[in-house]
């Protein structure tokens, strides 16, 4: 049977309240939707000295859309994201991936914030997030930082989070009009880890190429990555530039055997997402 | 702690662990075993339950995350109608075998069925993506379901 240890709970009433309570422990855990992080207490794979809920501050709520750019709280459930109204290319693009996310009752518990911070390779909001160059505004005692998403994942289910800080919101502009966008994710079977995720965004121009940005995560990779694409700015993309785009996406390959495929396998399956991620959004031009 | 919950439309006032799942503190200390406990990580959905109106998977959540809601559980799924729709189609049509699950689909059902006036059988997969079972193999239950959306309410 799988049970918490003994916990101290708190369920602070602002950020700076919990804040304070980071500080004041030396092994705080925050939970907010508490899909992973309940999970994770059952397995007794923790052992904080105080469980903070951060799932109801209203601080961290809401999605807003100012100026062209959308901030969402890191306490939004992922069903927020899918059940909003936004829909220009850049947000539909995270509504797919967020309807990626686990299963119906999953995403009315978890939160955006959560998928983003788990780090876990395999989750669906990051390659979204990736493509949408979104930054991350990360509270801490002594004020607020950003950090944009591409430099925040060291290792599977380590960023760049300090042990005393809180992800506030996630901000990303809309790329608007002209974009398309294109999110795929593989898996074994429901609710496994995903063998590789693909997230993808692209504006061409007549036959050039004006804006290309595809992402990959999954079991496959170490982190989740943004492929490098600015070069094909201004190109009218043809086989070879494709061809590329794949090369640069299977050099990311963790490519280790593991439960979730051989190395080989998982090469192939990087290879063949990033070419349906890139003929769909580069599509007619090919 | 102490929590106060609204389960099933009566109010709960507990003194409770921290550690105290909400599942637990609705089979174990409200007596209300429909709901059940199956795979206890967030997989199967037999312990669904309705929070403040939309349905969550109990074994994963804390019942002091749950302080200040409104559960509904399978007990109080009908709203004192005997059996609501879903229910009555799954009896009617025997779509279950061991019934383990049957708790947790009906929740997932019915929420789903109170959105959605017109699904096809893949909105219906998906509504129960979440909940697993493990004998009939699904498609009774999605039959069961498509025609329970056929009823008038």
């Amino acid at each position: 049977m799988l049970y918490p240890p003994q916990i101290n709970y708190e369920r602070p009433e602002s950020i700076s309240e919990a804040l304070s309570l980071l500080n004041e422990h030396s092994r705080p855990f925050l939970i907010a939707g508490g899909t992973i992080g309940v999970l994770n207490l059952k397995r007794r794979a923790l052992s904080p000295d105080l469980v903070i809920d951060i799932g109801r501050l209203k601080e961290l709520k809401g999605i807003d859309f100012r100026d062209e750019k959308y901030r969402i709280g890191s306490a939004v459930k992922i069903y927020e994201i899918i059940d909003s109204e936004f829909n220009g290319p850049g947000f539909s693009l995270l509504k797919k991936a967020a309807s990626s996310v686990g299963d119906p009752l999953l995403r009315n518990m978890g939160t955006v914030g959560g998928n983003v911070c788990i780090g876990d390779p395999s989750n669906d909001l990051p390659p979204a997030l990736l493509a949408l160059g979104a930054e991350l505004n990360i509270v801490g005692k002594a004020g607020s930082r950003n950090l944009n998403i591409s430099s925040f994942y060291i290792g599977p289910y380590r960023n760049l989070l300090a042990k005393n800080e809180i992800l506030g919101s996630i901000n990303f502009a809309e790329p608007g009009k002209g974009y398309r966008w294109f999110y795929y994710k593989h898996y074994i079977r429901h609710l496994d880890h995903s063998v590789v995720n693909v997230a993808a965004l692209a504006k061409v121009e007549g036959k050039k190429i004006d804006d290309l940005r595809i992402a990959i995560g999954g079991m496959s990779v170490r982190v989740p990555t943004l492929i490098e694409t600015s070069w094909i700015k201004g190109i009218t993309a043809g086989q070879e530039e494709l061809q590329r785009v794949v090369k640069l996406a299977s050099e990311k390959c963790l490519c280790l055997d593991d439960r979730h495929g051989s190395a080989e396998y998982k090469k192939n399956m990087i290879e063949k997402v990033t070419q349906m991620a890139f003929l769909s959004v580069v599509g007619g031009v090919l | 702690m102490k929590i106060k919950l609204n389960v099933n439309s009566e109010d709960y006032t507990g003194d409770v662990e921290p550690r105290l799942l909400l599942v637990d503190f609705l089979r174990d200390t409200l007596g209300l075993t429909g709901t059940h406990v199956g795979c206890e990580t967030g997989s199967c959905g037999s312990c669904t339950v309705l929070l403040d109106g939309r349905p969550v998977k109990s074994c994963l959540m804390l019942a002091a995350q749950a302080d200040g809601s409104r559960i509904i559980t399978i007990e109080g799924i009908s709203k004192g109608e005997g059996m609501n729709r879903v229910q009555k189609s799954i009896s009617e049509s025997k779509a279950l075998q061991c019934g383990f699950c049957a708790s947790g689909i009906v929740i997932a059902a019915t929420w789903f069925l109170e959105r959605n006036e017109n699904p096809n059988e893949s909105d219906v997969r998906e509504a129960l993506s979440g909940n697993i079972c493990r004998c009939t193999g699904y498609q009774p239950i999605v039959d069961a379901v498509l025609n329970a959306s056929k009823e008038v309410k």
